[in-house]
C-alpha cells in the first residue's frame, strides 16, 4: 500500500513545556480506517492537530503522496483534502443545516444567496452517504448525533478525502455509534481515508482496520487490528513494564479516611459512582486505578468538597465531609494535586509566591484584622522553592515563566509542606520531565515514611508500581478488584479488570473492605 | 551607596515584572504618540494656524500655576473612578455602577453637608462617609445578582446606573432643590462646611489628598489583605481560588461593594472640594472614564493618580485649546475622543507583550533551570 500521509519525527513541546509528541513517525494508507489509541494524554489530539493544520510542529516533516507539505491552518489543510471532526461540535447554533454546512462557502447567483442550490446539493451529499437531516432546521435543535451528521458533511463538502474524528463516540450512544460505524464504512468504500483517536479498545476491533498506539508521546507501533489482541492493544496503551521491586508494604495505621456506600449522579443522570466503599491508611499509598472516566474523579471531587450530592458517608479521621465548604475540608488536613495543573491547580496568570502561599493566606490570624503576615510568607514561600527545587530566581516572577515541570512542583510544594493527613494526587507527573518525577515521587514516598495517607490516581502503569501499597480498580463507578499484593498480580488480569471483562470474586465476592 | 542603588534598579528591570512594567509603559508612549499625530492631523485639517494651536494643546495646561492646577482638580474625580474600577476589574467583575455611584455620591455630599448637625469640618467628612456607605449598599445589588444567580454585572450595573439618575434627578428636583436659586440647583454649602482648599488661589481641593489616600488604600486592600487575595485569585482564575478553598462569591460580592462605594465617596469629595452646590443634570461621564484611567495604569490603584493627570492634561489641553485657538469646540471633542480612543485602545499591541513572554518562556526552557 502506497502511504497517502506520512508524518515523519514530529515533535511538538507545549509553550508549558509538556512534551506532548516525541519524535512521532505515522503513515496513513489510502482508503483505510486507522485508529489512533492511546490514554489521555499520550498525545494522539496533538499529533492530528499537527495534521489539520491547528497546531504547528517545533520540528518534522508531513508528506502528502510523498510531496512535502506545510500546514499553517485548517484552511491549508482542507485546501489539501484534510478535515477534521471535532468532539466538540462547531456549529452556529442559530442557522440552519444548510446554512452550517455552506458557512463560509455560500453558493451565489449574481450576488443573491442560492438558497435552492445549495439545498439541493446538501441533499445530494446526504443521500449518498446514508445521513438524512432535516436541512431546514436549526442547529440547536439537532440531536448530538444529528449535529455530529452535521459536521462530517461539512468536511465531505469541502471536498476532504482525509477526515480526522476525535473521539466520535464520546457523546453517542450505543446504537447511535453503530449507525456511525456504519457510515464510516461507506465512506471508506468510497475512497476516502479514516482516522479515528480513540481509547475504546471495541470500536478499534469492530470498525479499524489499523492501529496506531501512542504512550506518553511515543509511537510504540502500527498493527493491523486482525493480527493484534485488544489485550495486547491495552497492555501497550497503558504500558505494562512492572518493575523488579515492588513497592515497600508500609506498616499501616490507624485508618485516615473511611468511605461508605458512595453513590453519586453524572451530569446525564447516569451513576457516576455506585456504592462504593474505602479505605486509606496513616502510612499508605493506595491507587484507586482504571481507565479514565470510570469513577477515579468523581470520588475525588466528591472527597475534595467540589460536589457534595451524594449519598454515603466520608469521614476524615472520624469528622464526616458531607456538607463541608472545601475550605473547612482543606483545613482538616487534606492536600490535592489536581489532575488539571493549570487551571486547577495553579494561577497561571500571578506570580510564583502567590501561587505558593494559597492555602496559607486564608489561615492568617484573626488579631491580623485581614492583613497578610507577608514577612512569613516571602519567607516560606523562599523556603518551599529552596526545599522543592523550584528552578526560579525569584518568587515574584510569573509562574507562567516555569516550565511544567517546576510548576507543578509549586502545586507539590504547596499542598506536601503543610503535611497533609491525607494527599490526593490526582496523575501527579502527567507530562512533566523525569527529573521532576522522580523529586515528586520522593517527596510522595517521604510524607508516607512520615504517616500520611495518600491516594494516587493515575494511568501509568510505571507509577502505580513504583508508588503503591494497594490497588482499587475502578470500572463504571464500581471498585471492581482489590489488590493487596502486586507483587502477586497477572498484568493479564488487571487489563481485564480495567475494561470490566472481568470482576474480583475470589476474595470474597465483594472488593469493598472491612 | 549609589552604587548599590544602581544595581537594585538595574536587577527591578531585569526581573520579568520589571521589563514587563517597561513593556507596558512603552506601549502606552507608543499610542499616545499615535493619538497625538492622530490629533494633529485633525488639527492640521481644521486650523488656520496649525503649529500655534498644537503648541497650545501641548503647553498651556503647564503655563501658569492656575492651569496647572486645574490638571489636578480634573484628576480628582478620575482617580476615585479609576482605583474603585482597578479594584473590581482585579477581582473579575466589570462593572459599570461608577458612573451612577459618583453621580448619587455628590448628590447625597451636597444634600447632607448641608443638612448633618455637626459643627464645620465634619459636616463634609460625615457626608462624604455616608455617600460611600450608601452607595457600597446599592453596589450590593448588581454583586448579589451576579454571585446567586450569575446575572452580568456590566448589564445589571448599566441599568441600575439609570436607576439611580432617575431616583436622584426626582429627588433633587422635587425635594432638595433650593428655591432660591436661578436654575435648579441645590441649596448653597456654607464655606465652613465644604473641604477646604489646599491652595485657595488656584482651586486646589484637599479632595486630592482623599483621592491619592483612596489609591494607597486601594493597593493595600489588593496586596496586602488577604480579602485582596481572594478577590486576585478569584478575578485571575476563578477554577483556581475556589479550588484552594476560597469563598469566591464573597470576593465577588466584595470587590463590587468596595468599587461602589469608593466611586460614592469620590462623588462628595469632589463635589465639596471643588463646587458650592450640586447642578448636574445628566450623568458626568467620569464613572466610565474611570475605565480608561484603570486600563492606562494597568489595573494597579497606585498608578492610578499619574494615569488620571495625564488625562487630566490632556482635558485641561483640549480646553485651553478651545478658548485659545480657532479650532471649534467640537473638533476638540473629537480629539479627546481620538486620545482616549487609542491610549484605551492599546490592546492592539498587546501581541508584542506576549511574543515577549513566549520568547522568555523558550529561552528559560533552553537554558534549563539550575534543578531540572
Amino acid at each position: 500500500m502506497q502511504a497517502l500521509i506520512r508524518m515523519e519525527k514530529i515533535r511538538k513541546v507545549y509553550e508549558n513545556g509538556f512534551l506532548a509528541n516525541d519524535e512521532i513517525d505515522f503513515s496513513l494508507s489510502s482508503g483505510e480506517i486507522h485508529a489512533i489509541a492511546g490514554e489521555n494524554g499520550a498525545g494522539k489530539s496533538t499529533l492530528m492537530k499537527v495534521l489539520y493544520g491547528l497546531e504547528r510542529p517545533n520540528s518534522g516533516k508531513i508528506f502528502l503522496r510523498d510531496e512535502p507539505l506545510v500546514l499553517r491552518s485548517p484552511a491549508d489543510a482542507l485546501r489539501h483534502g484534510i478535515g477534521m471532526v471535532h468532539q466538540h461540535f462547531m456549529l452556529v447554533d442559530e442557522l440552519t443545516v444548510t446554512e452550517n454546512l455552506f458557512l463560509g462557502m455560500e453558493l451565489n447567483h449574481y450576488g443573491w444567496l442560492d438558497k435552492a442550490k445549495m439545498l439541493e446539493q446538501a441533499k445530494a451529499l446526504g443521500t449518498k452517504y446514508h445521513m438524512e437531516l432535516d436541512y431546514a432546521a436549526k442547529c440547536k435543535n439537532l440531536s448530538v448525533s444529528q449535529k455530529q451528521k452535521v459536521e462530517i458533511l461539512k468536511v465531505l463538502l469541502r471536498a476532504a478525502e482525509i477526515i480526522i474524528f476525535d473521539e466520535p463516540t464520546a457523546v453517542l450512544t450505543a446504537i447511535e455509534s453503530a449507525e456511525l460505524f456504519e457510515q464510516l464504512r461507506l465512506l471508506r468504500d468510497d475512497h476516502h481515508t479514516i482516522v479515528i483517536i480513540t481509547h475504546k479498545l471495541q470500536e478499534i476491533k469492530d470498525l479499524c482496520d489499523r492501529v496506531t498506539v501512542l504512550r506518553q508521546g511515543k509511537n510504540l507501533g502500527t498493527f493491523k487490528v486482525s493480527e493484534i489482541s485488544k489485550e495486547e492493544i491495552s497492555r501497550l496503551m497503558v504500558g505494562f513494564d512492572i518493575p523488579a521491586q515492588s513497592a515497600t508494604q508500609g506498616t499501616q495505621g490507624e485508618t485516615v479516611l473511611g468511605i461508605s456506600h458512595l453513590t453519586c449522579l453524572s451530569k446525564g443522570g447516569k451513576k457516576a459512582l455506585s456504592d462504593v466503599s474505602l479505605s486509606v491508611h496513616a502510612g499508605e499509598i493506595v491507587c484507586l486505578a482504571g481507565v479514565e472516566g470510570n469513577g477515579q474523579d468523581t470520588t475525588v471531587d466528591c472527597l475534595v468538597g467540589w460536589r457534595s450530592d451524594y449519598q454515603g458517608t466520608i469521614a476524615l479521621k472520624g469528622t464526616s465531609l458531607q456538607g463541608k465548604t472545601i475550605r473547612a475540608i482543606r483545613s482538616l488536613g487534606i492536600g490535592h494535586i489536581p489532575a488539571d495543573r493549570m487551571t486547577l491547580g495553579a494561577n497561571v496568570n500571578s506570580s510564583i509566591f502567590d501561587n505558593l502561599i494559597a492555602l496559607d493566606v486564608l489561615d492568617t490570624p484573626k488579631r491580623r484584622l485581614g492583613f497578610i503576615e507577608r514577612r512569613k510568607l516571602i519567607k516560606s514561600a523562599n523556603t518551599r522553592v529552596d526545599t522543592y527545587r523550584i528552578a526560579t530566581d525569584g518568587i515574584h516572577k510569573g509562574l507562567k515563566l516555569l516550565s511544567g515541570g517546576n510548576i507543578q512542583k509549586v502545586v507539590v510544594a504547596r499542598e506536601l509542606d503543610r503535611q497533609p493527613s491525607l494527599l490526593i494526587a490526582n496523575q501527579p507527573t502527567r507530562g512533566i520531565d523525569v527529573g521532576a518525577i522522580e523529586f515528586i515521587y520522593d517527596e510522595m514516598r517521604r510524607l508516607r515514611a512520615s504517616g500520611g495517607a495518600i491516594i494516587l490516581i493515575s494511568s501509568d502503569w510505571n507509577e502505580i508500581f513504583t508508588l503503591a501499597n494497594r490497588i482499587l480498580v475502578f470500572h463504571d463507578g464500581k471498585i471492581v478488584a482489590h489488590i493487596e499484593d502486586l507483587s502477586k498480580i497477572d498484568e493479564r488480569v488487571l487489563g481485564r479488570y480495567m475494561l470490566g471483562l472481568e470482576t474480583m470474586t475470589a476474595e470474597g465476592g465483594v472488593p469493598s473492605e472491612k | 551607596m549609589k552604587n548599590k542603588l544602581f544595581r537594585s534598579i538595574h536587577d527591578y528591570f531585569h526581573t520579568s515584572r520589571g521589563q514587563l512594567v517597561v513593556m507596558d509603559a512603552f506601549r502606552t508612549l507608543i499610542a499616545l504618540l499615535l493619538a497625538l499625530v492622530v490629533a494633529f492631523i485633525i488639527i492640521a485639517v481644521t486650523s488656520e494656524t496649525p503649529f500655534e494651536t498644537i503648541k497650545i494643546f501641548l503647553t498651556a495646561p503647564f503655563s501658569d500655576a492656575y492651569t496647572r492646577g486645574m490638571i489636578i482638580t480634573q484628576a480628582v474625580p478620575l482617580i476615585f473612578t479609576g482605583v474603585g474600577v482597578c479594584i473590581m476589574v482585579k477581582g473579575g467583575q466589570f462593572n459599570m455602577i461608577g458612573e451612577g455611584a459618583f453621580f448619587a455620591g455628590a448628590f447625597i455630599g451636597a444634600i447632607l453637608a448641608v443638612r448633618l448637625q455637626v459643627p464645620g469640618l465634619l459636616a463634609p467628612l460625615g457626608a462624604m462617609l455616608a455617600a460611600g456607605i450608601m452607595m457600597g449598599i446599592v453596589g450590593y445589588v448588581p454583586a448579589k445578582l451576579k454571585a446567586a444567580l450569575n446575572v452580568n454585572e456590566f448589564v445589571s450595573s448599566l441599568m441600575l446606573n439609570f436607576i439611580i439618575f432617575w431616583v436622584c434627578m426626582y429627588l433633587f428636583s422635587n425635594v432638595f432643590a433650593d428655591p432660591d436659586a436661578g436654575s435648579l440647583a441645590t441649596a448653597y454649602i456654607d464655606d465652613s462646611r465644604r473641604l477646604p482648599f489646599l491652595d485657595a488661589d488656584n482651586e486646589i481641593s484637599t479632595s486630592i489628598l482623599f483621592a491619592l489616600g483612596t489609591a494607597v488604600l486601594g493597593w493595600i486592600f489588593l496586596y496586602r489583605t488577604k480579602w485582596g487575595y481572594a478577590a486576585r485569585m478569584t478575578g485571575e482564575n476563578p477554577v483556581f481560588a475556589r479550588y484552594t478553598g476560597i469563598n469566591t462569591k464573597k470576593s465577588i460580592i466584595l470587590v463590587q461593594i468596595i468599587g461602589a462605594a469608593i466611586a460614592g465617596l469620590g462623588g462628595a469629595a469632589f463635589l465639596l472640594g471643588n463646587s458650592y452646590r450640586f447642578i448636574w443634570k445628566a450623568l458626568p461621564g467620569y464613572g466610565f472614564d474611570g475605565f480608561i484611567v484603570a486600563i492606562i495604569a494597568f489595573n494597579n490603584p497606585l498608578l492610578v493618580p499619574i494615569a488620571a493627570l495625564l488625562i487630566g492634561y490632556l482635558r485641561v489641553g483640549a480646553v485651553e485649546m478651545a478658548r485659545l485657538s480657532d479650532v471649534p469646540n467640537e473638533v476638540v471633542y473629537i480629539i479627546q475622543a481620538v486620545i482616549i480612543l487609542f491610549i484605551g485602545g492599546q490592546a492592539f499591541l498587546a501581541g508584542m507583550k506576549r511574543r515577549r513572554l513566549q520568547a522568555l518562556t523558550t529561552k528559560a526552557k533552553e537554558e534549563g533551570g539550575p534543578h531540572v
